[in-house]
């Protein structure tokens, strides 16, 4: 890990630990993005190592870029809107990931992000393509599911888009 | 192993290190508050569909705590007139609201283009009061104005409540939202029968009249109020003002509408700011400032407006009476930091340049600098020489000013345009670091 923790641990740095036990060395103005870490900074719980049970590596690297990206005060408005528009053109997996992880960190503006972006992989797609989209088994028995699609008949008029992405 | 377990009905529990076999249906497993945060932003046709993914989402759809019949709504229904063979709009809410289970938070219903009677309505929102609805958007545009039932005023758990056009009968001599924390009115008729109630709003913050008439008959108390929005409403009364000592921002906006002379000098601006000793945003448009102004302006405020950092104004700077109860503003809010002036073209009977410009230009005009003054702007300027005295003060008297933003009037020639600007580049400045924008 070449952003892992070096032994020198500047004053104003916070450690934060993924699940799997990955360290990163972040400046406490950029980590209080999130309000769950802004909170153990103010309780003086942050002085060790924030272990962050809830998000892996990988979503931690993604989670760290967005909150530097957003905090740096070189980058204008429109490089942070393409910059966000550019950070969710990734699988819908990994978007869910974020997603739960900004929920877990309370960092309103990525929760927002990544929330649209489920969103819209979903909007005008039939329901065989959000399932496969989505992992979704359906449980229904096609009789279930047809009664279901009759209690709002309305919502399944019009043309639905059948592709994946 | 997690796709064994859920085959197994077995636990559902995440399981992240086995992101590698790609076939997990993370989604279902959201927490609800993140799965509320996908589905609103989605439309209510576009989350019905997601009932029939399976049973989870079947459940998610029936108790989504969210129902928005809005414009959006209408369009989608009215698609390939599905609205028409499934019973039209009225029917198709009866089902959503009958297949729903558990509390209703927010409702948004747009009738504006539905064909119904006052009970339907009635029906819905004493349904959604039940469930105990927070939110509760009714917009009745283009109809009779609906007759707002009396249980709503006895709604506890309102903390949100936007009318549009509809009747306002308050039933009882007093009363109360106890929860109510932001009420939008819009085109909405006031009569004097209201006059002897009281809407009590003890945790009222944001009140926002728009369009309505007859607002000098509604008493609304409400000492919390922070923000006071008044458009294209008229009568405003001072009565309305003055019970909300708490009041940060009050905008008020008449949008030229025809209005009786006598009714507004009733208060003056000064009484009006009396009422608001915590304000810190104020907004008034031309008409009204020009109303309330007095004929005699005192040079400074008795009490200063110590909280007040944003002012934005409409006058016409030939008026004396105007441009010398804006000074007055100005040398009495000792850290305002925004000027935002819209310039309004003058009547006949105001314009007196001389006295204007013998103001302006008395070396006692402005006797303190405006210390905290950092922005201004200036918006439809017709390159006269009045505008040229003030802008030439402000400069000269605002040390820590940063921008100033000047916009010419849609009038104006285009050289005059020009001419206004590069003049201004060259008044003197009392503080190092502007810049001077044409917007």
């Amino acid at each position: 890990m070449a952003e892992a923790a070096s032994s020198t641990i500047e004053k104003n740095n916070l450690t934060l630990k993924s699940s799997y036990g990955d360290e990163f060395v972040l400046e406490e103005s950029i980590a209080i993005q999130s309000v769950t870490i802004k909170n153990m900074v103010e309780d003086g719980c942050s002085s060790s190592v924030i272990p962050l049970s809830k998000v892996d590596t990988g979503t931690l690297i993604k989670v760290i870029e967005y909150m530097k990206m957003h905090s740096s005060t070189s980058s204008n408005e429109e490089e942070i809107q393409n910059f966000d528009k550019e950070f969710v053109r990734i699988s819908i997996k990994t978007i869910l990931n974020i997603l739960e992880a900004a929920n877990f960190l309370d960092i309103r503006s990525l929760l927002d992000l990544c929330a649209e972006a489920v969103a819209n992989r979903i909007k005008n797609k039939t329901p065989e393509v959000v399932r496969k989209i989505f992992n979704i088994t359906s449980d229904f028995t096609p009789e279930e599911e047809a009664e279901i699609r009759n209690e709002t008949p309305w919502a399944f008029e019009g043309d639905l888009d059948h592709s994946l992405d | 192993m997690a796709r064994l377990l859920r085959k197994n009905g077995g636990s559902r529990k995440k399981n992240h290190y086995s992101d590698g076999l790609g076939r997990i249906d993370r989604i279902s497993d959201l927490p609800s508050n993140v799965i509320d945060e996908i589905l609103c932003r989605m439309t209510t046709k576009e989350i019905a569909q997601m009932s029939v993914l399976s049973k989870k989402w079947y459940h998610i759809w029936s108790t989504h705590p969210v129902i928005v019949l809005d414009r959006q709504f209408h369009e989608d229904i009215n698609q390939d007139d599905s609205s028409v063979t499934y019973g039209g709009f009225k029917n198709i809410v009866n089902k959503i609201l009958l297949q729903h289970n558990g509390p209703i938070v927010k409702f948004f219903l747009d009738v504006s283009s539905a064909d119904l009677d006052d009970w339907d309505i009635d029906h819905w929102l004493r349904y959604v009061s039940n469930k105990g609805v927070n939110e509760l958007t009714i917009d009745n545009s283009f109809q009779f104005p609906y007759n707002l039932p009396h249980f709503l005023f006895k709604c506890a758990k309102l903390s949100y409540l936007n009318v549009t056009n509809c009747n306002f009968k308050l039933p009882l001599a007093s009363t109360s939202f106890q929860n109510l924390v932001r009420l939008d009115l819009k085109l909405m008729s006031f009569n004097q029968k209201l006059a002897q109630n009281i809407l009590e709003a003890p945790l009222l913050l944001i009140l926002m009249i728009t369009g309505c008439d007859g607002i000098q008959f509604l008493n609304i108390s409400a000492p919390r109020l922070l923000c006071l929005h008044i458009v294209d409403s008229h009568y405003v009364d001072l009565k309305l003002l003055k019970a909300c000592p708490e009041l940060k921002v009050v905008t008020i906006v008449t949008c030229n509408r025809i209005y009786t002379y006598e009714f507004w000098r009733r208060f003056t601006l000064f009484q009006m700011i009396a009422s608001f000793p915590k304000l810190t945003g104020f907004c008034l448009d031309g008409l009204f400032f020009k109303f309330v102004v007095p004929t005699v302006v005192p040079k400074r405020l008795e009490a200063p407006l110590e909280h007040l950092v944003v002012l934005k104004l409409g006058f016409c700077f030939a008026d004396k009476a105007q441009i010398s109860a804006v000074i007055c503003l100005l040398q009495s809010a000792p850290h305002l930091h925004t000027l935002e002036i819209q310039e309004e073209l003058s009547d006949a009977e105001e314009i007196n340049v001389d006295a204007v410009t013998e103001f302006l230009t008395a070396p006692n005009c402005v006797e303190q600098d405006l210390m905290s003054l950092e922005k201004i702007k200036l918006e439809g300027y017709v390159n006269n020489t009045i505008e040229r005295h003030f802008m030439k003060l402000l400069l000269a008297r605002s040390p820590s000013l940063v921008e100033v933003i000047v916009a010419p009037s849609r009038f104006i020639e285009y050289n005059g345009i020009w001419l206004f600007f590069f003049e201004l580049l060259e008044f003197p400045r009392a503080s190092q670091n502007v810049s001077i924008l044409l917007g």
